[in-house]
């Protein structure tokens, strides 16, 4: 019995901690990578740079809903964590190495 | 044949996503919900933001005024007080605002940085001082509704992160509502959770475009601070994304050669000629009296969509045009427009209204989704657990004490002196005490009465409002209706309509609960009899 | 008052829940057209309120105000119909034989 309990115990922690995980991930890794594939859109968009980066503010809400919710939505971990994580890094290192436009 | 317990089947891919979404929303509304309905229920106030400061100032009166006598009127007393400002922002009168608004800013001592000027009220149509009594009007239920009283910049955060947890709701509620079209017209009463399911639904779905529009645009009028990144992107200085979607600003440095201002009624003209007779809202005057003096005069928006206001700007000293607010594209269009969605400052009185009443199905969504966590996980005939009786209070502190809140504010306006230094704050102060204090008082009572209680409370601080309005005052409702006074009329039958709302709201909380299900079914379809209610009281207790 | 396309778009919804079979029950007196011809009925005068509010308002400012005033005509009418179904179909005749007046206010 008390067996049973510390098994169960032991069982709860994991899932908690990626249940933790993975609302981080949607929360700021969602942030982080609307931010990071709006400021792309905004970069590369062949309009005037205004416009391009009005286009990308007003979208970027969009895609972080997108992408929060989706978090929840797969049950793979690691591939929500590797594909929010890794959008928002590598669209943030094209941003930050093209440099702004004006 | 396996009979060990097994994971079940993988679901269809449209069931499980109905699953997740399901989740997703009802943990996004249970930890944004109280907060959203704060920001629906004061955001909606907030469309009548005007009217609100109007009735907080009995003492003042509106008179029609033109926008040049006004304009010039206000100048004149500026010149007379303090003529080496730096800057002067005119707020002129209109059809919602009875009195001249002026911001002024001193020129820039490096010694002495010169401390902030509190806003100046003006006579339209005199340019003399007005004395009223000190009060935030309705613009604290519309700065609460995006700051929420925490210190800037987390008040303003925390709001962005609501407004997103509403998006990311409505997207995922959207999913989940298995029969929008079936269930379309659909709201059953006095049935428990089925009623405040379908409550939640129709208060959802019946004003969805409202709902989804306010929160999206919403978090537009704050992007600038929620999301710069893709100015960052394209822009070193945000002065440069500044410039090139809206126009330079016209920051000409002062000359020190002094120069007269010339009379700012030709220029009003000049940009009604180029607005299609519309007049200015705003008047912008940088380095009065100096050869490079500049006026810049904002479009009223008042009946067009985009909110950002079309400007031109004059030489002071010359009456030349200097320069024109380019034409926006079609992005910052669409955001401008947006903003002006949000706002909704075009409306007039029949739309402001529709955007009123659209607001409160907005603060019921929210409600009755809270409502519905609780009941959807309340078990007959068991105790509840920690966090059902959690939710249950914050419940009860968020929907039903807020509205006493909001009336505490209106009624301090009232029964506090007129000439009390620091009113204002005083009246603030009353909103959250009285909203804070009741939520922890009604800890002391059984869940169900605690909702009864609070909200006949609210009932009799709305009702009161009216009354104390005609002692106080002489333009009670008597008075008001008879000289035709529409703005105090309106606002003492609303507070009246207010309370009729949260008295049917106490009433149908205090309804006796309906047997359970198969007693239900049983006896007569409409008024069951009054079935000993269960031991809930009890159970609620804490 | 503007308010036509609301009254028009309240009639609208009228019809279209009128012809679901779950909101025709317990109106009796009233003879009910069939429910196809509800249901054209329905989204015809859903067509006309927006053009009410286009004609009236212009474009940007007439969706405008027709989508809000749909929206409130849609939830009055569901906490009305949810009361009083009877009440709600009446008023919604009553409601669009008003609006020609309406817009001359």
């Amino acid at each position: 019995m008390n067996n049973d309990r510390s098994a169960k115990q032991a069982a709860v922690w994991p899932v908690v901690a990626r249940m933790t995980a993975r609302a981080l991930t949607a929360l700021f890794g969602g942030y982080a990578a609307a931010a990071a594939l709006a400021s792309l859109l905004a970069r590369l968009l062949p309009i005037a740079p205004a416009e391009a980066s009005a286009w990308g503010m007003i979208l970027s809400f969009l895609v972080f809903a997108g992408l929060a919710l989706w978090a929840f939505h797969e049950r793979r971990l690691t591939i929500v964590a590797a594909a929010i994580w890794g959008s928002a890094l590598i669209a943030g290192a094209a941003v930050v190495l093209m440099g702004a436009r004006a | 044949m396996n009979v060990r317990p097994t994971f079940p089947a993988p679901a269809p891919p449209a069931r499980a996503l109905r699953q997740s979404m399901a989740w997703i929303h009802a943990w996004l509304g249970l930890l944004a919900g109280w907060i959203l309905f704060a920001m629906f229920l004061t955001g909606t106030a907030s469309y009548f933001r005007p009217e609100i400061t109007q009735w907080m100032q009995p003492e003042l009166r509106s008179a029609s005024v033109p926008a040049e006598q006004a304009a010039q009127a206000a100048i004149a007393h500026m010149q007379a007080t303090t003529p080496d400002d730096q800057q002067w922002f005119i707020y002129l009168p209109d059809d919602r605002t009875a009195v001249t608004r002026v911001f002024a800013r001193a020129k820039p001592n490096p010694e002495k940085p010169p401390a902030r000027r509190p806003e100046l009220k003006l006579d339209p149509a005199t340019g003399q001082s007005l004395e009223a009594r000190d009060t935030r009007g309705g613009e604290h239920f519309y700065r609460f509704h995006f700051q929420l009283q925490i210190p800037h910049p987390w008040g303003r955060w925390l709001a962005g992160v609501c407004a997103m947890f509403m998006l990311a709701a409505i997207v995922s509620g959207v999913i989940t509502h298995k029969r929008i079209f079936v269930d379309f017209f659909t709201l059953r009463w006095s049935k428990g959770q089925r009623s405040w399911l379908d409550a939640h639904n129709a208060s959802a779905v019946l004003a969805l475009p409202f709902h989804a529009m306010i929160t999206y645009t919403g978090l537009i009028t704050l992007v600038a601070m929620y999301m710069p990144w893709p100015v960052k992107a394209n822009f070193d200085k945000p002065d440069a994304f500044t410039a090139a979607a809206y126009g330079a600003p016209a920051e000409a440095k002062a000359t020190g050669t002094p120069a007269p201002l010339l009379p700012v009624g030709p220029m009003i003209e000049a940009a009604g000629r180029a607005w299609s007779g519309d007049a200015p809202r705003t008047v912008v005057i940088r380095n009065p009296g100096d050869a490079a003096s500049t006026v810049t005069l904002l479009r009223a928006t008042a009946g067009r969509l985009n909110a950002r206001p079309d400007s031109i700007t004059f030489s002071g000293a010359t009456g030349k045009e200097l320069s024109r607010s380019p034409s926006p594209g079609p992005a910052i269009a669409t955001a401008g427009v947006m903003l002006g969605l949000h706002l909704g400052h075009f409306a007039g009185p029949a739309l402001r209204w529709v955007y009123f009443f659209l607001g409160l199905t907005g603060a019921a969504m929210v409600g009755t989704g809270l409502v519905l966590w609780v009941v959807k996980r309340r078990k007959p005939n068991a105790a509840p657990f920690f966090g059902l009786k959690l939710v249950e209070r914050l419940n009860i502190g968020a929907i039903a004490c807020l509205p006493s809140g909001m009336a505490a504010y209106l009624l301090a306006n009232r029964l506090i002196p007129a000439d009390l230094p620091g009113r204002a704050e005083l009246e603030v102060k009353a909103m959250f005490w009285t909203w804070f204090g009741l939520a922890v008082v009604s800890l002391l009572r059984p869940a169900r009465r605690a909702w009864i209680e609070t909200l006949g409370l609210a009932t009799v601080a709305f009702a009161a409002l009216p009354v104390v309005n005609a002692l106080t005052t002489d333009r009670g409702l008597v008075a008001s209706l008879r000289t035709g006074d529409w703005l105090f009329a309106g606002f003492d039958l609303a507070m009246l309509a207010i309370a009729a709302l949260c008295g049917l709201a106490a009433l149908k909380a205090s309804a006796k609960p309906k047997p359970p299900k198969k007693a239900a079914r049983a006896t007569a379809p409409v008024k069951a009899s009054p079935a000993p209610a269960p031991a809930r009281e009890n159970v609620d207790a804490l | 008052m503007p308010y036509e396309s609301g009254l028009i778009s309240f009639a609208a919804f009228t019809c279209l829940a009128l012809s679901m079979k779950k909101h025709r029950s317990g109106l009796e007196p009233l003879a009910l057209p069939s429910p196809g011809v509800l249901r054209v009925l329905g989204w015809g005068l859903l067509a006309l309120s927006a053009g009410v509010a286009v004609f009236r308002l212009g474009g940007a400012l007439g969706v405008t105000s027709w989508i809000g005033q749909m929206c409130v005509a849609a939830a009055l009418l569901v906490l009305l119909m949810s009361w009083r179904p009877r009440a709600a179909t009446v008023l919604a005749g009553v409601g669009l034989i008003c609006t020609p007046f309406l817009a001359f206010l």
